[in-house]
């Protein structure tokens, strides 16, 4: 595989999953798009990614279960949540899980890429 | 008297047999003595006593004795005077009649007096004394002499019938009259009057009856030596019965009776009367010697008690006065009294005590009293008091209110009256004036208004704020539903807000190329996208605070950070007061960033819509350190807020521009408080505003 950074974004709401996945495709990031925590996972059994970033209210399964689910098949894999609400007691427990950090919508993109690109130099690709 | 004299009297409940059997055993001594010494003065040959004492005797003590005694004593009496005729040498018929007649008479005597008078007889009235008299000295004396006389002129040989009974008649009403008197009235008087006696009252006694019996000694002595010459002599005694009724009542009149009838039936009996009449007749003496007695007990007896009713009389009178008297010294209402001229004769104590003083002045000198009719507030002329009218009108006045400036210049308020009193014909006899003091009740009265005045005041308080209490209590439900709203609803917009927002993004980065009317709309989009997503923002944070993450923070940082999230418009110039060593404050700095933010778009909108806008907005932050707090100010020259605003403006959904749902104000001040602070505001229509946030100053110990 190449150094590219692969993204997998997860939302049950497709409009969201795709212009996320078109701003992040034309930034030239690899992209992978998944509407439930199901599909998620399939995908991240078919390929490889380094940064998820899921929504957290899904009708399947919340985004800080799908981090866990992820938690021993994919240790390395960046977790990011994006959600409606600021505050929530889920998603403080998987940020002390290893959750990076929360995002709240509408997505800041420039704060996302800023630490996307930190991400990549710290974890991805170290100097 | 002794007190077994009297001891059945003293003791109304039944006295035991001992005591019983004791009373009547010494009545029926003192009759048995009294009977046999009559009988030992007897006129010889007639074998006729001259005074009779026991018939008295029997009378009082059955009036004396107790009801239930009454037979008992009856019966002893009979067989002691039985026993006593007996031993005479009466022979035992004549005797036993005798005994029955005398009993007879005691007994009808007794029965008229009870049955006629009642009970207590002590000849203290002339109804009393004329009632005896007539019923039992001449109508049940002359029945019972009927009989002894039939008895006598039947079984004595030589005896006449008529002279039997005239003799008896006298010498037992005689007997009557001197000694029932004697012991009733005497008893009467020991009952009420027990112990000490006056020495001087002794005194006059002993004086009295001792010259009476002197004078009346030497008179009956002369009488003897000169006969008939001198028979006025015995009736110089007089005036010492006057004296006795006077001063001692009927107990002194008939012990002086006593005492002539004791010195003069001595006399007769020795013969030594004898002479006087010149017919040798021992009987026309003894029938002398009653008369005598007669004339000179009856008119001192009436004259005795009519002065005892006159005296009991005037005593009812000084009870009733002392009775009137004390109700007026202790009436609580002030009472005067007015004779017939008007005069003020007497104030009661209250009357004094409510006008400081009293002056008992004549009808035209009521000016001296001071008083002005409530109603009007006039003076009160001296022909106008209700005094005056009363006296001069004969008006009856109640409660007229007046005030009253009392002799030590004190006002009072006063219930005033007045009441003419009036003889038998109709003509004034003078007035009463009653005055009631109800300055303290004035008093009461007011400070009750005055009280009453404030309750229903702090009942419109008390409304008022429970009203509020309500009108808050609707407010926040409606929060609470709009709480519950705001969190699905602004969970469900922030997504498609989210989609537009990214939309943007992606065309903005992949149309640089595009039209230059594109990008300026999609800019509008962008901001319009942005300003949704605040309004959803204070929508959640007003639904639910977000917990404080309290940390050390820079005031001026956060200040910054507010500026460049929230730049100011052209028109406006931001001017920054920040000291460098103000000290850090200890708050959840997003929270204060939102708080700022709040403050400073609303002093912008404030500015711009002020604007006309002849100056330019000048924004000012402010900063300062005060005790454990830091300050920001926020102030701008806008429009300031109205008074009728200021209250409201921290209320939820209160706005006052055209966008917004009224959240700004009320998130920031929740915000404040969740972090331990306040914000408050001072502002003036027209002139600008200036909000303080007051935060916790961080302490490194925390």
């Amino acid at each position: 595989m190449s150094d590219q950074t692969t993204i997998l974004v997860v939302d049950d709401n497709p409009p969201m999953v795709k212009t996320m996945a078109d701003i992040l495709e034309l930034k030239g990031y690899e992209v992978h798009a998944a509407y439930s925590g199901k599909e998620a996972l399939e995908i991240l059994r078919r390929y490889k990614v380094h940064i998820l970033l899921t929504d957290v209210v899904m009708p399947d399964m919340d985004g800080v279960t799908l981090y866990r689910r992820t938690r021993n098949s994919h240790p390395k894999l960046i977790t990011f949540l994006m959600t409606a609400y600021a505050a929530d007691e889920i998603i403080q427990r998987g940020l002390a899980e290893g959750i990076k950090t929360v995002l709240t919508k509408p997505i800041d993109i420039d704060l996302f890429l800023m630490l996307v690109l930190a991400v990549e130099q710290t974890y991805i690709h170290p100097q | 008297m002794n007190n077994e004299n009297n001891g059945a009297l003293l003791f109304p409940t039944r006295p035991s047999l001992q005591r019983s059997l004791l009373w009547i055993a010494f009545i029926a001594l003192l009759y048995f003595a009294a009977a046999r010494f009559s009988l030992l003065f007897v006129f010889q040959p007639e074998g006729i006593a001259a005074v009779w004492p026991p018939t008295g005797i029997f009378l009082s003590a059955i009036l004396l004795t107790r009801r239930d005694l009454r037979r008992w004593l009856t019966g002893v009496l009979f067989i002691t005077d039985f026993i006593a005729e007996m031993l005479t040498g009466t022979p035992w018929v004549v005797s036993l009649i005798y005994a029955l007649v005398l009993t007879g008479d005691a007994v009808l005597s007794s029965w008229l007096l009870l049955r006629f008078v009642g009970e207590s007889i002590n000849f203290k009235r002339i109804r009393e004394l004329a009632a005896w008299l007539l019923l039992s000295v001449i109508l049940s004396n002359a029945l019972a002499s009927l009989i002894s006389a039939s008895a006598s002129s039947q079984l004595l040989p030589g005896t006449s019938f008529w002279n039997s009974w005239k003799w008896w008649m006298a010498s037992d009403g005689i007997g009557n009259l001197l000694v029932t008197p004697l012991i009733l009235s005497w008893v009467a008087w020991g009952r009420t009057r027990p112990g000490v006696q006056n020495p001087k009252r002794v005194l006059e006694a002993a004086a009295l009856f001792l010259l009476l019996a002197l004078l009346n000694y030497l008179a009956f002595d002369q009488l003897s030596e000169y006969g008939l010459f001198s028979l006025f002599l015995i009736y110089l005694t007089f005036p010492f019965f006057v004296w006795a009724a006077f001063h001692f009542e009927v107990r002194g009149v008939a012990l002086a009776s006593a005492i002539l009838a004791v010195i003069a039936v001595n006399f007769a009996i020795n013969g030594r009367l004898a002479n006087i009449l010149g017919t040798g007749s021992s009987l026309d003496v003894v029938i002398t010697v009653q008369l005598y007695l007669a004339i000179m007990a009856l008119p001192p007896l009436f004259l005795a008690t009519s002065v005892s009713e006159r005296k009991q009389a005037e005593e009812a009178v000084r009870q009733n006065e002392m009775l009137l008297r004390s109700v007026l010294e202790t009436m609580p209402v002030g009472v005067w009294l007015i004779d017939r001229t008007g005069k003020i004769t007497q104030g009661n104590p209250a009357g004094r005590k409510i006008w400081a003083g009293a002056k008992y002045v004549d009808i035209s000198d009521y000016g001296a009293y001071k008083g002005w009719w409530v109603e009007t507030g006039e003076l009160i002329q001296p022909d106008e008091w209700a005094a005056a009218r009363a006296i001069t009108r004969g008006e009856t006045s109640l409660d007229e209110e007046i005030e009253i400036e009392c002799f030590d210049d004190t006002h009072k308020h006063v219930l005033n009256s007045a009441v003419p009193l009036r003889d038998i014909q109709g003509g004034i006899t003078g007035a009463i004036v009653v005055n009631q003091d109800i300055t303290g009740r004035k008093q009461v009265q007011e400070k009750i208004a005055q009280l009453n005045a404030t309750l229903e005041q702090r009942v419109e308080e008390r409304t008022a704020q429970l009203k509020d209490a309500q009108e808050q209590l609707v407010r926040q439900e409606r929060l609470a539903l709009l709480g519950q709203l705001a969190g699905s609803v602004g969970h469900e917009l922030r997504n498609p807000l989210g989609v537009i927002s990214n939309a943007i993004y992606f065309l903005k980065m992949s149309q640089q190329d595009a039209a230059e009317i594109i990008k300026e709309y999609l800019n509008i989009i962008e901001k319009e996208v942005r300003l949704s997503d605040k309004i959803v923002t204070d929508l959640l944070d007003f639904a639910r605070i977000k917990p404080v993450e309290g940390e050390p923070a820079s005031a001026s940082e956060l200040i910054r950070q507010t500026l460049e999230r929230f730049p100011a418009p052209k028109s406006v110039q931001v001017t920054l007061d920040i000291p460098a060593d103000l000290p850090q404050v200890y708050a959840d700095p997003q929270h204060v960033v939102q708080i700022l933010g709040n403050l400073t778009l609303n002093a912008y909108q404030a500015m711009v819509s002020a604007a006309g806008m002849s100056n330019e907005g000048q924004l000012t932050l402010q900063a300062v350190a005060q005790d454990d707090l830091i300050l920001i100010k926020v102030n701008d020259n806008g429009a300031g807020i109205s008074p009728e605003n200021m209250k409201k403006i921290f209320e939820p959904l209160f706005t006052t521009k055209p966008k917004g749902i009224g959240l700004g104000l009320a998130v920031s001040m929740k915000l404040a408080e969740a972090n331990g602070g306040r914000l408050e505001v001072q502002s003036e229509a027209g002139k600008g505003s200036t909000f303080t946030l007051y935060l916790p100053k961080y302490k490194a110990e925390l």
